[in-house]
């Protein structure tokens, strides 16, 4: 029989090396997507998505940013804060998009961010329209005003960003990505923030929010929230019993006309998750395109448990043919929950699934509906309407073209459509102009594929002196678009006379008379 | 006095002339039917010659004499080679494009042909009739374009850079004949 050999101890410091290495590499992956704390575009169309606090905010559905519903908080103290996915932190960046009918008649708390029930930092919306950010609550000291005034009826982007320290704190305000109030080395407390509370709470203002995102590490991109519910198909699990009509979990809000509830021993539930590239009634008119950045993804639940269960609740996202099983704890009735957030792929967020997983005994886990929320940076969303074609001229004759000669997809709005790979043909006005796969003009082609929304183009003139143009149209369909007119010129070692066709009479060597 | 051959031997004989047959009218199979191979997947010729009549109806659409054929040709071949490239890559990777995918695609691009020749309404008549005047295609070729097209945008979002880019990587590495 064979022994191994003692393990020496340069071998164990390798592997105590590598495993330390390891460690550090998995912490730093497991952390990369744990600053965001809460997101929500209220697409649930319930309030209950978010924590009322004060009055009786509502959901609308007549003042959107993006998706179908946002927040209202109308009234005088009316107000919801985030719900407490996170336990507290000590930095708070939280993005919200704002939208108000009227000036307050009085400078108005508008947003708040809370240890407990206590401020750590305020912002007001003043008479003028500017803003005022405040440490502590609204009889806390100014850190400043704005100079920038908000118009109502109008949507703002606000980041409103809290450091807690007593001594090298910090809030700053940005309004639609600008910083219009920054203060830094404040004493904002030590008290860790536990919410972020939005709306009106000194004096009656009707005010809109919607695709709001609370992050604790630094201020989130620009993005809009859409959300995608269940739909008919065959999921990968499907073992729980069933309430009404498939698919079970797509009420919005949410209902229990329809659910899925578990049944004892180990077993699992998803359901298949509409195209976040087409739209999905209930779900406002926004697709995702492949030119649009992901943000952050998050499944908001609406579930409970029955009594006398022995055994763990888990809530399944299926993204990308891979399972992620987060425990919950929950209420015996039925209340809103947040997964994890993540930041899938467009064409993972395409194919998921998700739902839940019991393991356990005398089970009664049941999951009313469930709403995948995307958080996502428009980019390419408009559909391709016209191609830029962009040429340097002059160009010379027998010589392969040079400067910037490239043709660009773009939308209705001059926008470059960075997502789009489509083929175009091109055509030319003129003559003898030929085009190439490469700068030294070797290889000829008829067609380009864009890549990220632009291609560069080749081609070589054989005969001067004229004006061109060059167009480029999409394959097999009808998106075109034309340059500017090009420029000709002889090769400096070709003689007018050798240059003369059809009976051009050229002045100067350069000039069509 | 030879010995008879014994009957295994004449099975293996046998065999091996079958087997060797069966290469050679298969590489002239292939060879008779397909322009290129990708990766062991065969584009007919038949494919070649419909993408090059498409070429020729659109230069012809557009009062524009047409490169000369081999130029055509060998575009045509190098796109169905990208085509090929892009479907094998969307089969290993799951991506797959949704008749609502191509359906929506298709309204955006009614839409953007109505807007631009002031077409009111979502009647698609005038838009196909271009494009049939344009390729000599009818709708459910253009849909198989457009459902080509959004697997492409697709899969340039999957490999994380230029579509082009990568395409010229795969080349590299690829299985490519040319018949």
């Amino acid at each position: 029989m064979a022994f191994e050999k003692p393990m020496q101890k340069s071998r164990l410091l390798q592997i105590l090396i590598f495993l330390f290495i390891g460690g550090l590499f998995l912490s730093f992956t497991q952390s990369a997507h744990a600053t965001v704390l809460w997101m929500s575009g209220a697409e649930t169309g319930s309030i209950s998505e978010a924590v009322t606090l004060y009055g009786t905010p509502n959901i609308s559905t007549s003042t959107v940013r993006s998706g179908t519903y946002s927040y209202e908080t109308n009234g005088s103290n009316t107000c919801f804060y985030s719900n407490a996915a996170y336990t507290s932190t000590t930095s708070m960046y939280t993005r919200a998009y704002m939208y108000f009918t009227a000036l307050p008649s009085v400078s108005n708390v508008i947003i708040q961010t809370v240890a407990g029930s206590t401020g750590v930092s305020t912002l007001e919306l003043n008479t003028d329209g500017s803003l005022t950010a405040k440490i502590g609550a609204s009889s806390g000291t100014v850190v400043g005003t704005s100079s920038t005034t908000l118009s109502p009826n109008t949507w703002y982007r606000i980041d409103f960003k809290t450091i807690v320290s007593s001594t090298v704190g910090v809030i700053e305000v940005r309004v639609n990505d600008s910083v219009v109030i920054t203060g830094s080395n404040l004493n904002t407390g030590t008290s860790a923030i536990t919410a972020a509370v939005y709306g009106p709470r000194l004096t009656t203002q009707d005010i809109f929010w919607d695709d709001i995102i609370e992050n604790d590490s630094g201020y989130v991109p620009d993005g809009k929230i859409i959300a995608r519910q269940p739909i008919v198909g065959t999921p990968t699990y499907d073992s729980w019993t069933k309430t009404g009509t498939a698919p079970y979990w797509a009420d919005t809000p949410a209902n229990t006309a329809n659910s899925a509830t578990s049944v004892s021993g180990t077993d699992a539930q998803t359901e298949l998750i509409g195209s976040f590239s087409t739209t999905q009634s209930g779900h406002g008119t926004e697709t995702i395109g492949s030119g649009d950045t992901i943000n952050d993804m998050v499944v908001t639940y609406d579930q409970k448990v029955g009594t006398g269960k022995s055994g763990s609740d888990y809530m399944r996202q299926r993204v990308g043919g891979t399972d992620t099983d987060t425990l919950v704890s929950l209420s015996t009735s039925d209340a809103y929950y947040q997964g994890p957030i993540t930041t899938p792929t467009l064409t993972n967020l395409n194919s998921m699934e998700a739902g839940g997983n019991f393991s356990g005994t005398g089970a009664l886990y049941t999951i009313e509906d469930l709403w995948v929320m995307v958080d996502y940076a428009p980019g390419s969303g408009a559909p391709l309407d016209h191609y830029l074609v962009t040429v340097a001229s002059p160009q010379t004759a027998g010589v392969c073209s040079t400067g910037t000669n490239t043709v660009t997809a773009q939308d209705s709005n001059n926008n470059t459509l960075t997502g789009d790979a489509s083929t175009v043909n091109m055509t030319y006005t003129g003559t003898g102009v030929t085009f190439y796969t490469n700068s030294s003009c070797s290889t000829s082609t008829t067609q380009y594929t864009l890549s990220s929304g632009v291609a560069n183009i080749y081609y070589e003139v054989s005969s001067g002196v004229q004006y061109i143009t060059i167009t480029a149209t999409k394959n097999l369909s009808t998106e075109t678009g034309t340059s500017n007119s090009i420029i000709i010129n002889l090769a400096s070692n070709i003689t007018p006379e050798t240059s003369l066709k059809g009976g051009m009479q050229i002045r100067g060597g350069t000039t069509i008379k | 006095m030879n010995k008879p051959i014994s009957t295994t031997v004449t099975i293996i004989i046998i065999a091996v002339v079958a087997i060797l047959a069966f290469i050679f009218l298969n590489k002239k199979f292939v060879k008779q039917n397909y322009a290129v191979q990708v990766n062991g997947v065969g584009i007919t010729k038949s494919t070649v010659n419909t993408a090059i009549a498409q070429q020729l109806e659109f230069y012809k659409s557009q009062n524009q004499q047409a490169p000369n054929i081999s130029t055509i040709q060998e575009s045509v071949t190098n796109a169905l080679i990208d085509n090929a490239l892009v479907n094998q890559y969307a089969a290993k990777h799951n991506i797959t494009v949704s008749n609502a995918e191509v359906n929506n695609r298709y309204e955006e691009a009614v839409g953007v042909f109505n807007s631009h020749n002031n077409i009111k309404g979502a009647s698609d008549s005038a838009f196909l009739a271009r494009i049939n005047q344009m390729y000599e295609i009818d709708k459910s070729e253009y849909l198989a374009s457009l459902k080509m097209g959004i697997l492409k945008d697709k899969v340039q979002a999957s490999v994380g850079e230029p579509l082009t880019k990568w395409l010229q990587e795969q080349k590299k590495t690829a299985d490519i004949k040319i018949y």
